[in-house]
């Protein structure tokens, strides 16, 4: 089973098998012509080919669901609606989105199951998350002792402080958690940290930099190796949280766009205020 | 003051704070959010109280509440602002239950026997097909999607159907699926830049499907064994009128087929002495043969489509002139054939040659020179096409030029592959300064080294150049493709159709149509330059538009 | 009429009548293969039945293929009733192909309990509604379409057939498993040999489903059973 973000991919017993290649003329026969290049597929192989095609489908239409609904509350023949509104104000919110573009090879994240990001981590911790609000570790299920929170200078304070939040949660729910923060060796990250300190007892807070993390085999732990002026520690954990940073989704940039207002003034995480244009506001996660 | 009416968006905590806040104060609320139930997100930390905790919406009360409408599953179509009102459209998914009759008894859940990945919890649990959206708002859907592939394909070609019956040796029917679409299945099986395969699924466990040779190889077999699917029948009757369609690139071609099938009579006018548009005069031949080209476009005259070459619309005939001879309806489909100049000095020296024009003129069989050296400029398909020609006419050495990296190539990764297994040097992060000459000669090129700035809020990294980093390359020949824009210069002496602020022609995007009653426009004139297949989706929505237009005059 | 004394006939009116279950049980049983021999297409006295038949043997075979039995251990042949000789004939074949593969469980490597649990979640799976109700439902897809009027190629029968398979399968095996005594993630996975990570999944939605609860934890570990 491949997991990939927004998608549930069996892994067929096919998987995973070369594209069948097409011919192609050779590059020493290109030069000083203008011949077709890709020559095409032979019927065998464009069968071969397209017999790879996983038949993507969500709701295959089988009508079971409706055979077993007392109240026939199902409707299978149901169209999208439109709707035209007309309105005084405009509100735009934002919910909680992450950019997806930090330095993922590097921290493991979607290699190593056991590395989570922040949103991920958030339904963990919830109780009407997929465990039921119980603290385990996506690999095995298990209650994880350690856990390491990596904050980068790219995610930010923001996410930062999203991240202290979900600590504080963490331990409250168990107890003998140790907590280690990893951020970058600047004033801003600390001292957003140390600020929040009294009330996160277990929690050491390492500044430098995140070299390479390493999944441990059979555990599933995570090795860490970080630096700090050149020292160069490494460190086990059963869990790693990355911190990433928040971005406006995309319907929001969309709508921002249409309505003639730069993005950049949509501050995220910002109390209601009127946007340059008239009549539309925005406000942040409060 | 009354009441207002007020449009929140997002259903997350704020949203409904917000829509509740609103609500007290009298307001009429409509609360639209993405997904299908509200009061997803959860907060970790109460400002209030300052202790953590999750902290949830009122769900109870925002549901209650008689002044706010709660719309799931919605997509903002359109916002417009006029008269101090906001216009807004919404698209609201269709869920397939019936609110009203559904009791929770979570039945369907448990038979259903498709497992999905659970959006709501990030994926680390699994969802039914048909399920509730969470625990607090147990409001269910049906996730029954178009599949990726065909979401990604502006004609929304049923991929998963054609690849299937290809699968089952069924090619003929694959075929005839593909034509019931699309008019061009070779062309698109030659040049599509297959943003389907970008998407394609297989590629996230290894490698995506090869879907558009997969087209090619249904397409070719026909062209091969003469076989030809049936199609839909042209309608005998004729509907007599006529219809102009101004360019023969696959926008107005596609229309005008369309067209012809409905029975209408359509002329189109071409400049050139080919017809295609940029697949004729753009796309090398070694991408594309030209008889395939030929054979499809004879595919649409033999439905008694007349192509006049060698007239351009405002120098042969002016635009107004088509209605006074007949025509009740016109389709502007002339393209994006004007280069971008680089805005650098010393563009003007002898050397420098758009790729544009370049490859026009190489496929038109007018005479080219390209030097020994030569820079191409830009990161799209005309600047890998224009290098890859380049060579083919003796170039020595070829440099393609980009100012951003690999990953932000819009070219087709297996064009800048082929390019470089040709012997196409692509340098990255480099932008052009100016151009060096002599005697009006072109003789190097001042150049810098970028790098990558910050992401801006939306997750963008502009290049910014890196200080003292600018060198100078010895060349002979420089092809900027960094872009092209439509000719509208027609437009411009006179008829009074709008343009947009970048240069292309203004149209409503449901219907394609101008601001002029009877004039409709679409593809790259309409889009900026774009891929073959987008300009064929306009060319359909076009034709549909027009038929609409016309069948409305007809009642009046 | 001689033919090879290896086997054992049982009759049913129609191959259509044969279930899955069936097969699988008789594989429980003990048998090396199960030869399936029916009317030639388009001859069927109940119109349907060996299409129908064809769709039951196919999935059965998927199915076979998924928990690691040799999908040849099951073939599905035609004949008519005049056909005397080709049935020794088929008979004979299949008698030799099963002694090319040896007897069952050879291609398992595990013991005969790893063989017999996995075709009882594989018979639970095919004894499912949900089962059931789509091989039903197959023919249909093909020639008339679905809810939603898509017609599926044979392609994507497959396809689609092998996905939920594959799911079901791995689920009826959890479930006997909970069934004898609450077990933690890493307990399952070890017994079904199933990657943690995906058992931890399948839990998760079997719990969404309120099919399995949390019983309780052993040290780090939850541990799992199935709803009273």
């Amino acid at each position: 089973m491949v997991e990939e973000r927004k998608r549930y991919i069996l892994e067929f017993t096919d998987i995973p098998k070369e594209r069948q290649s097409v011919n192609e003329l050779p590059v020493e026969q290109r030069i000083n012509n203008f011949n077709q290049v890709d020559l095409g597929f032979a019927e065998d192989a464009a069968v071969e080919e397209a017999r790879r095609c996983l038949s993507c489908r969500r709701c295959l239409g089988c009508g079971l669901c409706l055979a077993e609904c007392d109240k026939d509350a199902i409707d299978f023949g149901q169209a999208d609606e439109m709707l035209d509104l007309s309105v005084d104000f405009v509100i735009l919110t934002h919910g909680v989105e992450r950019v997806y573009t930090l330095p993922s090879e590097k921290f493991g994240y979607g290699r190593y199951v056991n590395v989570a990001t922040d949103i991920e981590f958030e339904r963990i911790l919830s109780d009407d998350g997929p465990y039921g609000g119980m603290l385990i570790r996506p690999f095995d299920g298990e209650i994880p002792a350690k856990i390491g929170f990596i904050c980068t200078e790219e995610g930010g304070v923001d996410a930062l402080n999203f991240a202290i939040h979900e600590a504080m949660m963490a331990k409250k729910k168990v107890d003998s958690l140790e907590i280690a923060f990893f951020c970058p060796d600047e004033d801003a990250y600390v001292k957003e940290l140390e600020r929040n300190y009294d009330n996160i007892p277990g929690i050491t807070v390492k500044r430098g930099v995140v070299k390479a993390i390493r999944e441990v085999q059979g555990s599933k732990n995570l090795c860490l190796e970080w630096s700090n002026k050149g020292d160069v520690t490494e460190e086990e954990f059963n869990m790693i949280v990355l911190s990433m940073r928040p971005q406006l989704p995309g319907y929001i940039v969309e709508l921002a766009k249409e309505l003639d207002i730069d993005i950049n003034e949509l501050e995220i995480g910002a109390l209601l205020k009127e946007t340059s244009k008239k009549g539309v506001f925005f406000a942040g996660t409060m | 003051m009354g009441k207002k009416s007020v449009l929140v968006v997002g259903g997350g905590l704020s949203g409904i704070n917000l829509a509740l806040e609103q609500a007290e104060a009298g307001n009429e609320v409509y609360l639209v959010e993405d997904s299908p139930g509200i009061g997803g997100e959860r907060l970790l930390y109460d400002k209030d109280s300052g202790t953590v905790d999750f902290v949830s919406p009122d769900l109870k009360k925002v549901k209650s509440k008689k002044n706010i409408s709660i719309i799931t599953n919605a997509d903002i179509e359109k916002v417009e602002d006029g008269d101090g009102k906001f216009n807004i459209r919404i698209k609201k998914r269709a869920s397939r239950i019936i609110e009203e009759k559904c009791d929770d008894c979570k039945a369907c859940i448990e038979v259903c026997p498709i497992n999905l990945w659970d959006d709501e919890d990030q994926g680390l649990s699994f969802r039914t097909a048909i399920d509730f959206f969470n625990q607090v708002d147990s409001s269910y859907n049906i996730v029954k999607e178009t599949p990726v592939c065909q979401r990604s394909c502006p004609v929304n070609l049923d991929i998963r159907g054609y690849i299937g019956l290809i699968a089952d040796g069924r090619f003929e029917e694959s075929l005839a699926l593909i034509k019931e679409v699309l008019p061009f299945p070779s062309i698109c099986g030659y040049v599509c830049p297959h943003p389907c395969e970008d998407v394609c699924n297989r590629g996230k466990v290894d490698y995506p499907l090869s879907i558009r040779d997969l087209k090619r190889f249904v397409a070719d077999k026909e062209i091969h064994d003469h076989t030809k699917p049936k199609q839909e029948a042209v309608k005998p009757e004729g509907k007599g009128e006529l219809v102009a369609v101004i360019g023969s690139g696959p926008a107005g071609l596609t229309c005008a087929h369309d067209l012809a099938v409905l029975g209408y009579g359509v002329t189109v006018f071409e400049a050139l002495p080919r017809p295609g548009g940029m697949l004729a005069v753009g796309i090398p031949d070694y991408r594309l043969p030209r008889d395939i080209l030929e054979k499809e476009i004879g595919a649409v005259t033999a439905l008694g489509v007349e192509i006049k070459y060698n007239t351009s619309i405002g120098k042969d005939i002016a635009i107004e002139d088509l209605f006074s001879q007949g025509y009740k309806a016109i389709f502007i489909a002339v393209g994006a054939h004007k280069s971008l100049g680089m805005r650098i000095p010393g563009e003007d020296a002898e050397g420098v040659l758009s790729g544009v024009t370049f490859l026009r003129d190489l496929n038109l069989g007018s005479p080219v020179e390209v030097g020994k050296k030569v820079a191409v400029i830009g990161g799209g398909n005309v600047a890998i096409d224009s290098a890859r020609c380049a060579l083919r006419l003796g170039a020595k050495e070829v440099a393609i030029l980009y100012r951003r990296s690999r990953q932000e190539m819009p070219a087709s990764d297996e064009e800048v592959e082929a390019a470089l297994e040709e012997g196409v040097n692509v340098e990255f992060l480099v932008a052009p300064l100016e151009v060096l000459s002599s005697d009006g000669k072109v003789t190097g090129f001042k150049c810098v080294r970028m790098e990558l700035g910050k992401p801006d809020a939306s997750g963008r990294r502009s290049p910014i150049p890196v200080e003292g980093s600018e060198f100078v390359m010895e060349l002979d020949t420089i092809m900027p493709a960094i872009g092209q824009a439509p000719d509208t210069s027609f437009i411009e002496r006179g008829f009074g159709i709008e343009l947009t602020k970048r240069g292309t022609i203004k149209v409503n995007p449901d219907s394609l149509g101008t601001n002029m009653p009877g004039v409709f426009a679409g593809g790259d004139c309409q889009t900026g330059p774009w891929i073959a297949i987008g300009a064929i989706a306009a060319g359909k929505k076009a034709a549909k538009s027009i038929d609409i237009y016309l069948r409305s005059l007809a009642m009046q | 009429m001689q033919y090879v004394p290896d086997i054992r006939t049982i009759r049913v009116m129609c191959t259509g009548r044969i279930d899955p279950s069936m097969i699988l049980e008789a594989f429980l049983h003990g048998v090396d293969g199960v030869l399936i021999l029916g009317c030639r297409e388009g001859e069927c006295h109940y119109v349907t039945g060996n299409i129908e038949a064809a769709n039951k043997i196919d999935m059965t075979s998927r199915l076979m293929k998924i928990i690691g039995i040799d999908s040849d251990r099951l073939y599905f042949g035609h004949l008519s009733s005049a056909e005397g000789a080709r049935f020794v004939e088929l008979a004979e074949g299949f008698t030799k192909r099963i002694r090319e593969i040896g007897p069952l469980g050879r291609e398992i490597k595990e013991d005969k309990e790893v063989l017999k649990f996995r075709l009882e979640a594989a018979k639970a799976a095919v004894e499912s509604e949900k089962l059931r109700w789509v091989i039903g439902k197959k023919t249909e897809f093909m020639d008339q379409g679905n809810k939603y009027g898509e017609r599926f190629t044979r392609h994507e029968i497959g396809r689609l057939l092998d996905g939920i398979l594959m799911d079901e399968i791995s689920v009826k095996e959890i479930q006997l498993l909970l069934q004898e005594r609450p077990l933690s993630v890493r307990d399952v996975s070890e017994r079904i040999d199933l990657p943690p990570h995906r058992v931890l999944r399948y839990i998760a939605g079997l719990r969404r489903k309120g099919v399995v609860r949390l019983e309780g934890t052993d040290g780090v570990s939850p541990l799992y059973s199935l709803q009273g």
